[in-house]
């Protein structure tokens, strides 16, 4: 393989990862805070693109302003979510919550396939998309540089949003104790709206972009996505923001340079994401970069 | 040869060290009292000698077999049995369910016998229900035992611990704090019921307690802890009036009372 | 006579009156209704090893799907005539010697038994270690990677063709005797010390252990066994479909056994038979709201998938309003029945 070769696989793996991680943070964040898997994080993921899909094919609006408002009802639905089916189970067995968000995720599916039909649909890609750029021979797609240069600037954005600010620091605290940090007087249900509300909202982002490279939408098309960027969130360290973007940034990378590299191992892609889960479970189990949870006696 | 030898024992977490150079030796049917200030490591200390925590450096033996970093089951099996400082029995499980788990681990037979409801299995059972019953009676527990663990006072629910820890037929007995939250009467209750245990059982007990009256009534010898390091050992009256012990109680300068 | 041998006495009427019942139902009912029982009794099966794992043992796993792949398809291999076998492998032969095998329906059931038994125990050996959330998805990815591997074996599964033409075995006796045996191994087992020992497990593992339980291989023995029972069940869903291809054990059958344990009960073998009696009869009751509705003049028109949108609709009412589901945790015992009745009276202390 040459030089160009290898260097559009990585920009792919990179696009690819940066996508990934725009999920996983939604993953991580919330098991941060709750220790809630949510499972119906990818199903959101999925709405987002529908939403979108139905602003521009149904009520006729400019893409824009579809996405704009895709964004904005992925970030209601995803905080209705937690307000609905998750904050009434806070004093339950933790076990019960997560039995919730598999009842969310079925229901989010059905309903799609009920409102939306079970037929694969063509996400439109707009224009200025959809054009190629060449620089040292190597042929990258507009919008693999797009997705690049977004992931790259909402990534250092939730950073500095959660070690450089007041909220953040209320964030991570919740993270680390939530009775303490409500004895300290912060607002822990405003808290966690706020991170289910950022959660779904870079989740919707990284959707929008991924319904553009990937054309097809389906309503269960945000299940098998969802787990390999809930994977991605705890090879990375669960409950670690930048250990999300490095999960993902790996699992894209990796996936794209395998099949790259060995191409007869192509449809046994989807086993990368699984088998690099059991990996780190067993020689990391907090992640590349989580923390350890001694319990007491 | 000494029941329990515990030797140069040593836990760190990250860079705390909750344990540093533990040492101690009991012989066949002492009770040996620990106490310390909240937060010097006596717990730890239990917790590292019964396999919960992996130590970091140090040696446990138990009738000169070496059992350190073996799992808590693993120990258990060897002998030692202990109850919790904040009281751990199965919630959802009557009390005498709860002291059959104890018998659990000394059962000879396999997951299928059992599930075939073989005769082999059924007399296992009946015999580990009766001795579990008899506990209950020695223990004062009969009448509840099939009321819901959980649901029992929590004096009582102490006294399931013990009984719990006691089915599995230990050798040394290690009890974290027995007597907490037990008014004058109780613990006297307890002090007389640790003596009986320990003659009745042929049991080696060591104890953690606060409750000074308990320690200086029943432990033969102390061992007295402060910030993980052992700061005294002897008899309960040389350690009443150590200066170091008062002090780091007190947490005054030694000095002060001279 | 003691309370014990009465009920002792009248499971055994129970079950003689069910056996002859089953006799009559096979030869009188419609062939409708007797899927359905035989889907409720499968649907049992799925429901009690998956309360055996969680209920009792305390462990979220999401296999379940996996391990009814494996079931099924070794069942479905084992008793399918070579014909059929040559007809369905066009893309790429069979695998000798499993192309010239054609077993009957109760070695090949053993054996998928046996085979899923195993393969819970792979599963079970990285699952296991972890807690809660953790196991639910690494049980999830190693659901998912048995499925993409039944979908590459092109010469053992046929891959994405999957396999038509299983020969239809399972009938009310076999589904409902294999049921049968399975709630009485089950509760037996779960009554036996072992039961109290999954149970500490599941209660406090730090406690359990504590009190010298081998808590990572009792957790395997509850999963070992399970997977011995779903294998049999899946091997019966495979003799009733008489099709099968590795998207019918994806993720959603695994969701589907959460759902049925959580209506019923979790934690209770009377409540997992009726959680499975419940989902399956309920499935089928709502069939025609996936079709036109006609109501008088007006035909409201029919949504397919509007089935599935309501069960999730009851599923989150049931987990957010009626956690314990129809049983909670109670069992249903001749002790309860008769006294309620009057019959008995109410006597201190629990049966022995």
């Amino acid at each position: 393989m040459d030089l160009t070769l290898f260097l559009q696989h990585l920009a792919n793996g990179l696009s690819l990862g940066g996508l990934y991680a725009l999920i996983a943070i939604g993953y991580t964040m919330v098991y941060g805070i709750l220790r809630l898997i949510n499972f119906a994080h990818g199903d959101i993921v999925m709405m987002a693109a529908y939403f979108a899909f139905y602003g521009i094919a149904l009520f006729l609006l400019p893409w824009p302003v579809a996405f704009l408002l895709a964004i904005i009802g992925t970030v209601f639905l995803g905080m209705g979510i937690e307000r609905v089916a998750y904050r009434p189970l806070r004093d339950a067995p933790r076990i019960s919550v997560l039995i919730s968000a598999i009842g969310v995720s079925l229901l989010l599916e059905n309903v799609a396939i009920v409102a939306f039909g079970g037929r694969p649909k063509a996400f439109p890609r707009p224009s200025m998309f959809a054009e190629q750029w060449e620089v040292q021979g190597v042929r990258f797609n507009n919008l693999t540089l797009f997705i690049i240069a977004t992931c790259l600037v909402l990534l250092v954005a939730m950073f500095i949003l959660v070690y450089r600010t007041k909220t953040g620091r209320a964030m991570r605290a919740v993270s680390r104790d939530l009775e303490a940090a409500r004895l300290m007087g912060i607002n822990v249900n405003w808290v966690i709206s706020l991170t289910f509300g950022l959660g779904s909202g870079l989740a919707a982002i990284g959707a929008l972009m991924w319904a553009m490279k990937f054309p097809q939408i389906l309503p269960l098309m945000g299940v098998f996505l969802g787990l390999k960027c809930f994977i991605a969130a705890v090879v990375g360290g669960i409950g670690s923001v930048p250990g999300a973007m490095l999960g993902g940034v790996i699992l894209g990378v990796g996936e794209i340079m395998i099949v790259a590299f060995f191409p007869e191992l192509a449809s046994w892609k989807y086993l990368f994401a699984y088998s690099l889960l059991i990996v780190i479970l067993f020689i990391r189990p907090t992640g590349i970069m989580g923390r350890e949870i001694q319990e007491k006696a | 040869m000494s029941v329990l030898k515990v030797e140069n024992l040593t836990k760190q977490f990250g860079g705390l060290v909750a344990l540093s150079d533990f040492n101690v030796e009991l012989e066949e049917g002492e009770l040996v009292g620990l106490i310390g200030p909240n937060g010097s490591g006596k717990t730890t200390a239990f917790n590292v000698i019964t396999g919960i925590y992996r130590p970091t450096g140090g040696r446990v033996t138990l009738r000169g077999k070496d059992i350190t970093g073996l799992r808590s089951d693993q120990i258990t099996a060897q002998g030692i049995a202990r109850t919790f400082q904040n009281i751990r029995l199965f919630p959802q499980m009557t009390v005498l369910e709860n002291v059959m788990v104890g018998h659990h681990l000394r059962l000879k037979t396999s997951p299928l016998v059992a599930g075939l409801g073989l005769p082999s299995y059924v007399r296992q059972e009946r015999a580990m229900r009766d001795e579990s019953l008899e506990l209950l009676q020695i223990t004062g527990l009969e009448d509840v035992a099939h009321e819901k663990a959980g649901s029992l006072p929590y004096g009582r629910q102490r006294r399931v611990e013990i009984a719990r820890a006691l089915a599995t037929e230990p050798k040394m007995l290690l009890l974290d704090e027995p007597a907490a939250g037990m008014n004058p009467e109780e613990t006297h209750g307890l002090m007389d019921f640790i003596q009986q245990i320990l003659k009745d059982f042929g049991l080696t007990i060591f104890l953690i307690e606060h409750q000074m009256r308990l320690v200086m009534g029943i432990c033969e010898r102390l061992l007295v802890l402060n910030y993980g390091v052992t700061i005294a050992k002897g008899y309960p009256e040389e350690i009443q009036n150590d200066s170091m012990v008062i002090s780091a109680y007190l947490g005054v300068s030694a000095n002060v009372n001279n | 006579m003691s309370k014990n041998t009465v009920s002792k006495i009248l499971t055994l009427i129970s079950l003689v009156v069910f056996v002859l019942f089953l006799l009559w139902a096979q030869q009188n009912l419609n062939p409708y209704l007797r899927r359905i029982m035989i889907l409720i009794a499968i649907n049992v099966i799925w429901a009690v090893t998956f309360n055996l794992v969680f209920g009792y043992t305390g462990q979220f796993s999401l296999g379940h799907a996996g391990l009814i792949a494996v079931g099924a398809y070794v069942t479905a291999i084992l008793t399918m005539a070579p014909a059929q076998k040559e007809q369905n492998f066009f893309l790429a032969p069979m695998m000798w010697p499993l192309s010239q095998m054609e077993w009957s329906f109760l070695p090949a059931l053993v054996t998928a038994a046996l085979l899923t038994a195993f393969v819970g125990f792979l599963v079970g050996i990285p699952s296991l270690q972890f807690r809660g959330d953790y196991m639910a998805i690494v049980t999830l990815g190693l659901a998912e990677i048995i499925r993409v591997v039944n979908m590459n074996l092109q010469t053992i599964t046929n891959g994405s063709l999957g396999l038509k033409g299983i020969p239809s075995h399972t009938t009310l006796l076999w589904s409902w005797g294999a049921a049968v045996i399975t709630i009485a191994f089950i509760a037996t087992l779960v009554k036996s010390s072992y039961g109290r020992a999954f149970m500490a497990i599941r209660d406090d593992e730090l406690a359990a252990g504590a009190m010298g339980i081998q808590v990572f291989r009792h957790k395997m023995i509850a999963f070992v066994i399970a997977s011995f029972f779903i294998g049999i069940g899946g091997g019966l869903y495979a003799c009733l479909l008489s099709t099968i291809d590795p998207n019918v054990f994806i993720f959603l059958l695994s969701y589907q056994v959460v759902t049925v344990v959580v209506l019923g009960g979790v934690g209770s073998i009377t409540g997992n038979v009726l959680g499975a009696a419940v989902y399956v009869s309920l499935f089928e009751l709502l069939r025609p709201i996936d079709g036109p509705i006609p109501i008088g003049p007006v035909t409201i028109p029919g949504q397919p998938g509007m089935r599935m949108v309501i069960f999730s609709i009851i599923f989150l009412i049931v987990i957010l309003f009626y956690r314990r589901g129809i049983m909670g945790t109670s069992e249903f015992s001749w002790n309860w029945l008769l006294t309620k009745l009057g019959i008995w009276r109410e006597s201190a202390g629990v049966q022995e």
